[in-house]
């Protein structure tokens, strides 16, 4: 068994090499920017990027019902908002497969073959925006009304995202916009209501 | 059909004949029984592979890309624990000079059992991969009987042998691009044999009963490296390259013998028990792989080519060769193994289904026709001529459970024959070997 050195060798030497080129491509650690959270985690992705494209893996062609079996990385569960509203949902599953792996329709990242792409913009501004219009935010299957509203919202958030993609501070600033005009509109509402109260 | 030149060999020492051959010359029976321990031929496992004809090299994206392919490691995104089963059917008939013998037999075994981790990425992919899976099978039972007209005399050959060959593997691929992707896997042999063959020999004037029980472990070591290229989406390319396997055979066995003379009957004469050690060393050569991979829509077709060059293949440092043929240098030869499948996707099920061929000529050009007695046991070899190569025709179903679990379940049938012939093309043996193998594989990712 002396020749069994060189099986201990070779795979050492292949190690070696694998790991000098690992970096070349793969990266285990988010790169350092000059700005955004201290903090990179999977978790956050949507604060400063627009899409999980950057960072998605090739699409190794799978359809449904395999598609998150073979093409979605466990990791990215924890890239995945699971809102309060989520709890206690068994089927968890369908969830992680169609809430937070969108594309911008562009076909870039991965979707699950045949899924309808719908805009992805930063998860706080989806977040103030459900609120906005008083959304309910448990999940729900998307109809063909929900998929026209999208096609037609399409334009107006390619807008708000190139502005996110920019950085992070605009959509806080635009957040901040927004919750301006949330407040605003709850006071014109409540002025209206107050009108309301006055007219007996 | 082509006349061969018949010899026959005398194995000094029953033990080494039967085992491990000694380095006293007899190197057929050396290459005989690297193909009777099934070294020379290794199927691989997995339900998914096996259903596909053994064409993975390019298609590997699970735990079995360890023994296939393992840069396809780095197509694993979810963590993964599989686990499968082999159920195995043989049935040999052995022919000579117009004698029929035929032998059937079955195995169950682990198939293999693994585990995968994707480590998480920001970009490109690094998997890391254990398992312990199934290489060969050493399962083998066979009878042979003959009558030897020219002393005369009536012989039967019993040869019962257990034992499968596992290879554990550790290994990792990640992603040297978005298109490229490489990966190696470091291996352990490991088996425990166990055969025992019986000689009833029954001349005019005696009878010997001959048996020599073994009891041999392996061990051994090699690595594989692989590359795989996606160059398109719908398009993959793989290489596997398998090193050298340095193996070691340690064991011991026992012989015994029986005679009765028919001059003095009812006296018989029994030897005491001989024990003999084996050590011995034997490298197989390497193994190249290559595959393509080509998906369209819900079909995806699969071609594979191995090529080993087995006239590399040493005992204890040394190349086989022929000891009585000077003619023919070595006794193993080169071979191209062939691989096809599919599998096509039920649209929007969780069900699919697949077909394979696989074609794996002999290594060997050499075969035992009929082992006898005659102051030791005497093997009769002959060249032979495949009258039907090693082929398998391979089916398989698998479906997904709550985008979590797979079950994979895989049949492949086939089988060999081979003759010898003598003068006038007279056919003095043939050997035929049918074979039907369910591999069952389950898989759960999380």
């Amino acid at each position: 068994m002396h020749r069994a050195q060189h099986t201990v060798i070779a795979p050492i030497l292949f190690l070696m090499l694998a790991c000098s080129l690992a970096g070349c491509y793969t990266l285990l650690k988010h790169p350092n920017v000059s700005e955004g959270p201290e903090e990179t985690d999977f978790g956050r992705c949507t604060d400063c990027h627009s899409s999980y494209s950057h960072a998605t893996p090739h699409n190794l062609g799978y359809a449904e019902p395999w598609w998150d079996y073979y093409e979605l990385p466990w990791w990215y569960q924890s890239a995945i908002v699971i809102s309060d509203s989520f709890a206690g949902k068994t089927d968890y599953r369908s969830i992680i497969e169609r809430e937070p792996v969108r594309s911008d329709g562009s076909g870039v990242g991965i979707n699950p073959p045949g899924a309808v792409g719908v805009p992805l913009v930063p998860t706080k501004e989806r977040r103030a925006e459900g609120e906005s219009a008083g959304e309910d935010k448990t999940t729900r299957k998307r109809t063909g009304d929900d998929l026209n509203g999208d096609k037609r919202s399409i334009e107006d958030r390619n807008a708000t995202r190139r502005r996110s993609d920019d950085k992070t501070a605009d959509t806080k600033s635009r957040q901040s916009a927004d919750d301006k005009d949330r407040s605003k509109d709850s006071d014109e509402t409540k002025d209206v209501n107050e009108k309301k109260k006055e007219k007996p | 059909m082509k006349p061969f030149a018949r010899f026959i060999v005398l194995a000094a020492v029953a033990l080494s004949y039967l085992a491990v051959p000694c380095a006293s010359g007899a190197q057929i029976i050396q290459g005989i029984t690297l193909e009777r321990l099934g070294l020379l031929y290794s199927p691989g496992t997995g339900a998914r592979p096996i259903a596909m004809g053994g064409a993975y090299t390019a298609v590997s994206d699970d735990g079995f890309a360890l023994i296939y392919n393992p840069a396809g490691l780095a197509d694993i995104r979810r963590k993964e624990i599989s686990i499968g089963i082999h159920q195995r059917h043989d049935e040999i008939t052995n022919t000579y000079l117009s004698l029929s013998s035929t032998q059937s037999s079955s195995h169950t075994s682990l198939g293999h059992l693994a585990a995968v981790y994707p480590y998480p990425t920001y970009r490109g992919s690094l998997v890391f991969a254990f398992g312990v899976f199934q290489a060969g099978s050493s399962n083998l039972e066979s009878i042979k009987n003959a009558y030897l007209a020219d002393i005369p005399a009536t012989v039967e050959n019993n040869f019962i042998q257990s034992g499968t060959i596992y290879q554990y593997h550790v290994g990792f691929g990640f992603d040297l691009s978005p298109r490229a992707a490489v990966g190696a896997s470091f291996v352990l042999w490991d088996e425990s044999v166990n055969f025992s063959e019986e000689i009833n020999y029954a001349a005019t004037d005696s009878s010997v009963f001959f048996k020599d029980d073994v009891s041999m472990d392996l061990d051994g070591v090699s690595f594989n490296v692989g590359l795989l290229l996606r160059a398109s989406d719908n398009i993959r390319a793989g290489l596997s390259i398998t090193s050298p396997a340095w193996l070691s055979f340690k064991g011991d066995g026992t012989t015994i013998s029986e005679y009765e003379y028919a001059n003095d009957p009812g006296v018989r004469w029994t030897t005491d028990p001989a024990v003999s050690l084996i050590e011995e060393d034997y490298t197989l050569p390497m193994k190249f792989s290559g595959g393509v991979a080509l998906r369209l829509s819900a079909v995806m077709l699969a071609a594979d080519v191995a090529y080993i060059d087995y006239s590399q293949t040493e005992y204890n440092g040394i190349p086989i060769t022929s000891e009585v043929d000077p003619g023919k240098k070595h006794v193993l030869k080169e071979a191209w193994n062939f691989h096809a499948g599919a599998e096509v996707t039920l649209p929007q099920a969780p069900i699919r289904f697949r077909g394979g061929f696989s074609y794996v000529p002999f290594e060997l050009s050499t075969v035992e026709e009929i082992a006898y007695i005659d102051n030791g046991v005497i093997s009769v070899v002959a060249d032979f001529e495949a009258e039907r190569e090693r082929k398998f025709f391979t089916f398989g179903v698998g479906g997904l459970i709550d985008h979590v679990l797979t079950l994979d379940l895989a049949v492949a049938i086939g089988g060999y024959e081979r003759v010898t012939s003598g003068a006038g093309h007279a056919t003095i043996f043939t050997e035929e070997r049918s074979i039907a193998e369910v591999v069952v594989s389950g898989a759960y990712r999380f």
